[in-house]
């Protein structure tokens, strides 16, 4: 169990991008206009299936039900179908019901039901050789033609081109059999490889998700000249950037923060005078001027508190040990009366035989029941995570032996002077809590809570050490610092004592973790920092808009296919961003100045993101 | 001397240990000129496990010509020597488990190897557990009334357990309890070395052992029927 300050990072990004999903209503406007399918080619595009799952349910939420998923795989050369639901299960539901579900106009709420839209994923990372490109294909033709509605369908192949440093070869043989296909005779294919223009690789394939979540939203809309043209058969691929809110340089600095005031608010502690007040210390030990534990004495108390009766049943039950020179008189008085000590002598040892060999018995059974014994640990356990800090534990952990000294009092209690009736069950709760077995499975507490904490405190030194390995904050970014630090700062100031009594209560990698995810909540909900966490980029200032739109109307938008000459003018150029034309501060209303009218603006709903998509047709003889 | 536990070897062995208990001495087979090492352990306890540590435990005493040391509570050893007596010794009471080793000493390197007995069998067994074998007698307690021309025996409200056998070294308080409704009331060492105890009630305590380690046999002889001088 590690942590390290790039997790917390990551953390803290989910959350703030969390704030980006439907329920914060940032749904798109435009919404899917013809029923749509997306088919999965092969276990290789398993994972980009699951992005569009998601990016699109964020997308259009109230579809989330509607857009079919379907897995395309094969049984030797046998294709197989089946639908892929929302929860991960897989359906053996025929594609031809699959489709028709599509069209059931009472339970779907597209605008048109004249066309249905297939789009195929199509990943080349295991590909043994280019002619599984022309298998996958048919593929693709046997679904289009199982759906039983060929003559309404339009299909897209998005082929996620895999042309990194060990897949060159293998792309480039791809290319090949492209180019000598008959584009006319295949299904539109939007060639995106992880490979750019610029040299640069994705290598996860991150962005090649978003281009391919970005193309299946601005491609399936009610302009039907561009949803036709998108549809034309050929080689297409695309340019694209994103410009978002810097959710990881917020989530950095954020966390920087969090943990220079945290690290200010750990306590500075002395251990070394523990052991220096012995009666201090066992009583934070949980030790009772009695010699005694408080949880082993309610256990006493209900389990074998019975063995010794009460009132005259305990007279009665007294005269039935032996004595040693019995008389009438010693009968007659009351022997519950007697001390202790001296109805031990007159019993030949046995009275103190007897709590013995019931104290025993009790503890052989707590002790070989694994549940017994657990729970006398857990309760002991509880008991010293209220008391000590995790230095303190370490610290006593590695002193066992000197506790165990400290907890062993070879002397009998003082109340054996006093009457059975009063001693008996103070003496029973005596012998418990110092039998040699129970100390040791104490003492085998202190050692497993101690070896936690010290993994907890290296934990912590890691954390604080790993904050050298993040990234410098870019220097771009920089102006959003005192935007986020001054809340932060404040929040840290106003909750600082409770965060102290949190920080004590800190005695393990596991409530260290818990900590910080708690103390990521409140930031969250906290009134002065919940609404600059949700804040669109284009507020945190004006300086933002500026480098958000020379990002977007860059000349150098990579393009996602390399390619040796020049493509020339973009079929379609889209602009994905939240459309606010009521708000005269929004990027939107910023940015659209800037682009020529030719330029699409599609509402994503999510004023987060701004993302340009540049579609380009591909010659095939450019693919060589 | 410095001990040292080792695998066994077919060429060194000392099994089949049992119990004389006429002589109370043990009896063992081993090889022609076979020291041997005895452990005598708690009831039921076998020291196998913790050999290596009896071992470092044993290092600088010289058990050669001694009885049964105590090493630690309820654990002791004995070096028997082939010339000592080769096949039997003296043991150490009952109410415990005797385990023998077959060793070799070297005089020149001051090191006394110990070996591993065989895997147990069940005809020859290097392990002898001795049970403690007590007798005991559980009777009413009379006492004689007298009317002027007879006298008679009435119950004296006790009941009195006799022991009629010692309880030896090893014995534990605790080991024999007796039973009276519910109840059971331990007997303890002092009870033993008193020959006998009176329990005041008119139900008769059963004797029961707590533990293996004591075997409750039939008194040798029937004993007269108790005359109490404690009855009142």
């Amino acid at each position: 169990m590690t942590l390290n300050a790039s997790d917390l990072v990551q953390q803290f990004e989910n959350r703030l991008r969390e704030l980006d999903d439907p329920v914060s209503g940032r749904a798109a406007k435009g919404k899917p206009f013809f029923p749509m399918m997306v088919a999965r080619l092969g276990p290789s595009a398993n994972n980009a299936c699951l992005f569009l799952r998601r990016e699109l349910s964020r997308l259009w939420p109230q579809y989330r039900d509607e857009i079919a998923f379907v897995s395309a795989d094969l049984n030797g050369q046998i294709p197989e179908f089946s639908r892929m639901a929302s929860n991960g299960d897989v359906s053996d539901e025929s594609v031809s019901r699959i489709a028709a579900k599509l069209f059931d106009a009472n339970n779907t709420h597209f605008f048109s039901y004249q066309k249905l839209l297939i789009y195929y994923v199509l990943n080349t990372s295991d590909f043994q050789s280019a002619d599984d490109l022309r298998t996958w294909l048919s593929v693709a033709g046997s679904l289009k033609v199982a759906t039983k509605s060929s003559d309404t369908v339009m299909d897209m192949l998005i082929l996620l081109l895999n042309e990194d440093n060990e897949h060159t070869e293998m792309g480039a043989q791809i290319r090949e059999t492209l180019a000598h296909m008959d584009s006319d005779a295949l299904p539109k294919i939007l060639i995106l490889s992880n490979r750019r223009n610029d040299n640069g690789i994705d290598l996860d394939w991150r962005t090649c998700h978003c281009i391919a979540a970005a193309t299946i939203a601005v491609s399936n809309q009610e302009n039907s000249t561009v949803v036709t043209d998108f549809f034309r058969p050929g080689f297409f691929t695309v340019s694209y950037v994103r410009a978002e809110k810097p959710f990881a340089a917020i989530s950095q600095l954020c966390v920087n923060t969090m943990l220079e005031h945290i690290s200010n608010l750990m306590p500075e502690e002395s251990v070394g005078n523990l052991f220096q007040e012995p009666e201090r210390l066992s009583q934070r030990l949980g030790l009772s001027p009695d010699a005694t534990f408080s949880f082993l004495d309610e256990y006493v108390e209900n389990s074998i508190n019975a063995f010794i009766p009460d009132g005259e049943a305990l007279n009665e039950f007294l005269s039935l040990f032996p004595i040693r020179e019995p008389s009438p008189e010693l009968y007659a008085e009351l022997l519950s009366e007697t001390s202790a000590k001296r109805f031990n002598d007159m019993t030949f040892g046995a009275w103190d035989c007897y709590l013995e060999t019931i104290v025993k018995k009790a503890r052989d059974a707590a002790l070989h029941d694994a549940k017994g014994i657990s729970d006398w640990r857990r309760q002991y356990g509880d008991l010293l995570r209220q008391e000590f800090t995790a230095v303190e534990l370490e610290y006593l952990s590695e002193r066992v032996a000197k506790i165990r000294r400290n907890f062993m009092r070879p002397s009998r209690p003082l109340t054996a002077e006093k009457p059975i009736r009063i001693d008996a069950k103070k003496r029973l709760c005596f012998l418990l809590s110092q039998d040699e077995h129970v100390i040791d499975s104490l003492c085998d507490e202190i050692k497993t809570l101690g070896e936690q904490a010290r993994i907890c405190l290296q934990t912590w030194d890691a954390l604080l050490k790993s904050q050298k390995n993040l990234h410098l904050i870019q220097e771009e970014d920089q102006n959003f610092i005192s935007y986020y630090k001054k809340p932060l700062t404040e929040y840290f100031f106003r909750n600082a004592e409770n965060l102290r009594m949190e920080i004590r209560k800190i005695l393990d990698v596991r409530s260290l973790k818990l900590f910080f995810q708690r103390t990521m909540d409140h930031l969250f909900a906290y009134e002065n920092l919940g609404h600059v966490f949700s804040n669109s980029f284009g507020d945190v200032g004006a300086v933002q808009d500026e480098q958000t739109r020379r990002k977007l109307n860059s000349p150098d938008i990579p393009l996602y296919l390399s390619l040796n000459f020049s493509l020339g003018a973009p079929v379609y150029s889209f602009l994905l961003l939240k459309v606010d034309n009521s708000d005269h501060k929004s990027l939107y209303h910023n940015l659209k100045s800037y682009f020529s009218s030719e330029t699409f603006f599609y509402d994503t709903g999510s004023d987060s993101a701004a993302e340009v998509l540049n579609i380009f047709r591909v010659n095939p003889d450019q693919l060589l | 001397m410095k001990y040292l536990y080792r695998i066994g070897e077919p060429a060194y062995y000392a099994t089949n240990l049992t119990w004389d208990s006429s002589r109370g001495s043990l009896e063992w087979r081993s090889g022609r000129g076979q020291d041997v090492l005895i452990v005598q352990t708690a009831f039921g306890v076998n020291p196998i496990a913790e050999m290596d540590a009896i071992c470092k435990e044993m290092e600088g005493i010289d058990l050669r010509f001694s009885a049964f040391y105590p090493l630690r509570p309820k654990l002791s050893v004995r070096f028997v020597n082939a010339k000592q007596g080769a096949t039997g010794c003296p043991g150490n009471g009952e109410a415990c488990t005797y385990t023998i080793f077959p060793c070799v000493a070297n005089e020149e390197t001051d090191e006394c190897v110990i070996y591993a007995p065989a895997q147990e069998q069940r005809v020859s067994s290097p392990v002898c557990h001795v049970p403690l074998r007590v007798a005991l007698e559980v009777s009413q307690d009379m006492w004689i009334q007298k009317f002027l021309w007879h006298t008679r025996e009435i119950p004296s409200g006790f009941y009195c357990i006799r022991f009629i056998t010692p309880c030896g070294e090893n014995y534990q308080d605790g080991f024999l309890e007796y039973k009276i409704g519910d109840y059971l009331i331990p007997i303890t060492r002092k009870m033993f070395e008193s020959h006998a105890i009176y329990i005041h009630t008119d139900i008769k305590p059963v004797v029961i052992p707590r533990t293996n380690a004591v075997t409750l046999i039939e008194p040798p002889r029937k004993p007269p029927a108790t005359r109490s001088k404690r009855g009142f």
